[in-house]
């Protein structure tokens, strides 16, 4: 692929890295204004009531207490269910089964379904969870829906983990002695524990931003959530209401604000767990 | 040494049997996730195949008129929208995130690397609700009334813009992969056979990486396509053919949303037969994207 | 070390008509072999002989990791190795150490390193623990070095140190055999050395394979020397006379270097 000489070679390198720069900082501007933006605004609607209130008049006053309450919950049962499952389906896939057609297909069958849009599981969530079983809309069906969207994506980064772990630490510990299973206890899952750790708090973020899936099984119930039968709105289907039905700017943008630093807060944790875990593994 | 193996061996029944269980565990634990993943594929297929048999996949898929109430199921309008939305956000994104990906993986200086690379992919996890409400916000007003373009502001052009600003991390992420896996020994011919650095990239490492930026493509492609909220705050959603960019269209994924709670009986079938499509959709274009990095392996080497 | 009383040339190790296969492809033929208790036995012989291959099988790694088939019997100890399974093998490698050619020391600390073994047999107690540590590290030569800093991640020692850290962690649990792949094959000659110095230690409590492609180094410190060539044991005799005089002209080739 060679491109027609129009400048000589030094100015045209001039002008692509500077063309290059230009358009890597509008991205970087571009990522930064959004989230800049929305805290800037929603900042100064942050209080402590804001937090530990309970919302009134639809949310337009008050605080945004039970969405937190709900994402957490609804969180908490999706990871409930893809992290053991998943990190389970990992393990046995990688140090239990040899390389063949068969675990090939699963391992391209986790990826494509990995890929699978949210609002598809949002529908298999109402249709099965909330119709079909007759949970209706809940905490329990939303996060059983949430878990299994993050469940592909689990068991591929805890199996990609798994694999990169040298050989060498099975021989090894198997060669003193030690069962297969506890040379993956004590030797193969704690080294590829920093990678299957990221994996599954990364889909904690995944699960804290869905909205399409969401909404459709855990409902949009305003209220504290006492029971995981109960319907709950998380904070991002709030935050979606107060905005397409215009109810107040000011508590759409809190409620953006609140959910924005919670999932930075979770990336940034996952970045820096897998980071330290690596230096103290490798 | 014999009052170890005399340990060793009371000890022996109760380890073999935990490790045997804990085995079947294991199994039982990825079969259970594996077929549950394949249940909702085959539950979906079931409650989408009668409505598309029935009316036959062309006309489906083919139909001009989405009018549920009088038993219209025509998807082509919002195979459009999606389409438009999607090719809009390959527009935008493609060549930023190619220009960012270039920037980052090879005239960067390391610590800005290591300091942007999670930066972005810290950005991909922002909610897609906030795109759409910055969308609604400033985009929208903007098309509307900045300037010469007009309509109603909720348009397919708003929807490409951020959907294209969506798909950034996704593109930029995987092509720096792909940049990244190119041999250094490539570099250093070029540069030892006296080309320029730039003159390197696009002739020597860019064509090396080619497989890999394209599955990043059809990666962001397949995010795009599938990207629900965002779409639905600032697309306009009326089911109609978009005559321009500047008009309002409604996406595959809006359609379902949108109609989700109040479908019942053939509309309902309806809107999990657009999830099939969907889905086959999105199945595919992750398959495309491994077909095509499986031949740079190949070549590679 | 424990001193174990075997009968005067005893067979430790009765290798008996074992073939090793991967897949269709037969990498060791027909191959008989008894390592006397309480030497040091050499296996020589250029790459892709089925020296390693071999030296796996004796507990049974190479069936477990490497997916090789082996047939005939192996006795270890009176013990046949092949039919074992589960904690049965288990225990046998309680038994028979190995040491490979590249250092693997597990990322932990040099005492967990060493450790290991003992606590994956149920041992817990860290007086105990100190103890076999403590033993092991002193087999191994090692002690002098790291006694006062076993804290250390095993990682950050030299690559010699390393290695004499493997020699440690197959000794915790005083094994009656140990079995070395090309243990110094990455290592610089004083280090070497001090490995072979190691190994003459050991005996007569411990028997001692050693897999070498340095045959200096099985004329150095073997009592008795195997040389494979493509997959078949051409012959197996004591040391000094089959670097002196060996039966077979493939023998002498090699062990010459006019080969190899």
């Amino acid at each position: 692929m060679t491109l027609p000489r129009l400048l000589p070679p030094r100015v045209a390198q001039r002008v692509a890295s500077l063309a290059l720069w230009i358009a890597t900082g509008a991205t970087v501007g571009a990522l930064l204004f959004i989230i800049g933006f929305v805290v800037r605004r929603g900042a100064s609607t942050l209080s402590w009531e804001f937090l530990f209130a309970s919302p009134r008049h639809s949310g337009a006053l008050g605080g945004i207490l039970p969405t937190v309450v709900s994402t957490f919950y609804v969180s908490a049962a999706a990871v409930i269910v893809a992290a053991p499952l998943g990190v389970a389906a990992a393990v046995y896939l990688a140090e239990y089964t040899k390389e063949s057609r068969l675990t090939r297909s699963i391992r391209s069958g986790t990826e494509a379904l990995a890929g699978i849009p949210s609002i598809i599981f949002g529908l298999f969530g109402f249709a099965f969870f909330v119709t079909t079983l007759g949970m209706g809309w809940s905490i329990l069906s939303g996060g059983l829906t949430l878990g299994l969207m993050i469940l592909p994506t689990v068991i591929r980064t805890s199996e990609e983990a798994l694999r990169a772990v040298p050989r060498a630490y099975r021989d090894v510990a198997q060669s003193l002695g030690a069962s297969k299973w506890q040379s993956i206890r004590t030797v193969v899952l704690p080294a590829a524990a920093p990678g299957v750790m990221t994996g599954v708090v990364l889909g904690i973020g995944r699960a804290v931003s869905e909205t399409a899936a969401v909404i459709f099984t855990a409902g949009v119930a305003l209220k504290m959530p006492w029971s995981p039968f109960d319907s709950a709105r998380t904070m991002s289907v709030h935050f979606y209401t107060l905005t397409m039905e215009g109810i107040s700017d000011d508590m759409a943008y809190g409620t953006a604000t609140v959910l924005v630093v919670t999932i930075l807060v979770i990336n940034i944790t996952a970045y820096s767990l897998m980071n330290r875990l690596t230096r103290k593994y490798r | 040494m014999m009052m170890m193996m005399r340990r060793a061996r009371a000890w022996a029944g109760t380890a073999s049997l935990s490790d045997e269980l804990i085995e079947r565990a294991l199994l039982f634990a990825a079969l259970s996730a594996v077929s549950t993943l394949a249940l909702i594929t085959l539950f979906i297929l079931r409650e989408g195949l009668p409505v598309l048999l029935d009316r036959g996949p062309l006309a489906f898929l083919g139909g001009v008129r989405w009018a549920p109430g009088r038993g219209h199921f025509g998807l082509l309008p919002m195979i459009a929208g999606t389409a438009v939305v999607t090719i809009g956000a390959l527009v935008i994104g493609v060549p930023l995130g190619l220009a960012g990906a270039i920037t980052l993986a090879e005239l960067a200086p390391r610590r800005v690397r290591q300091l942007l690379k999670p930066t972005i992919e810290l950005l991909a996890g922002i909610p897609s609700v906030v795109y759409g409400f910055i969308g609604m916000e400033f985009l929208v007003p903007l098309i509307r009334t900045g300037g010469p373009l007009g309509g109603p502001g909720y348009s397919a052009l708003a929807a490409s813009i951020i959907l294209g600003i969506m798909v950034l991390p996704t593109i930029i992420g995987i092509s720096i992969d792909a940049l990244e896996a190119v041999p250094q020994g490539y570099r250093d011919g070029s540069r030892a056979l006296g080309a320029t650095h730039w003159q390197t990239i696009t002739g020597v490492v860019l064509p090396a990486a080619r497989s890999g930026i394209v599955a990043a493509v059809i990666l962001g492609m397949g995010r795009a396509v599938g990207e629900t909220m965002a779409v639905i705050m600032v697309a306009g959603n009326a089911v109609q053919f978009p005559t321009t960019i500047l008009s309002p269209v409604r996406t595959l994924t809006a359609n379902i949303a949108l109609e989700m709670s109040y479908a019942t009986g053939a509309h309902a079938q309806a809107l999990f037969a657009t999830g099939i499509v969907l889905f086959v959709i999105s199945l595919s274009l992750n398959a495309l994207a491994g077909v095509v990095r499986g031949t740079h392996r190949g070549a590679a080497g | 070390m424990i001193a174990v009383a075997h009968a005067v040339d005893a067979v430790m190790i009765d290798i008996r008509n074992v073939v090793i296969r991967y897949g269709t492809n037969e990498i060791l033929r027909p191959t008989t072999l008894q390592v006397t208790a309480g030497t040091i036995h050499g296996i020589v012989g250029p790459a892709g002989s089925g020296k390693t291959s071999l030296l796996r099988s004796i507990n049974k790694l190479s069936v477990e990791r490497d997916g090789a088939t082996v047939t005939g019997s192996i006795a270890v100890d009176g013990i046949d190795v092949l039919p074992l399974r589960g904690e049965a093998l288990a225990a046998l490698r309680r038994r028979v150490g190995i040491v490979f050619a590249t250092p693997q020391p597990l990322p932990r600390t040099i005492f967990e390193n060493v450790a290991y073994a003992a606590r994956v047999a149920g041992i817990s107690d860290m007086t105990t623990l100190t103890g076999m540590v403590e033993r092991a590290l002193r087999a191994a030569q090692l002690w002098d070095e790291v006694a006062d800093r076993q804290d250390l991640m095993a990682t950050q020692l030299s690559g010699g140190q390393q290695q004499r850290l493997c020699i440690a962690r197959a000794l915790t649990l005083s094994p009656s055999v140990l079995l070395l792949d090309e243990p110094c094959s990455a290592l610089d000659p004083v280090t070497t050395r001090r490995i072979e110095d190691t190994l003459v230690s050991l005996t007569p409590a411990v028997t001692v394979v050693l897999v070498t492609n340095n045959v200096k180094q099985a004329e150095r410190v073997a009592s008795r020397t195997s040389f494979f060539l493509m997959g078949e044991l051409v012959e197996t005799a004591p040391t000094a006379r089959l670097f002196a005089d060996a039966g077979d002209v493939r023998t002498r080739d090699y062990l010459s270097g006019r080969f190899g």
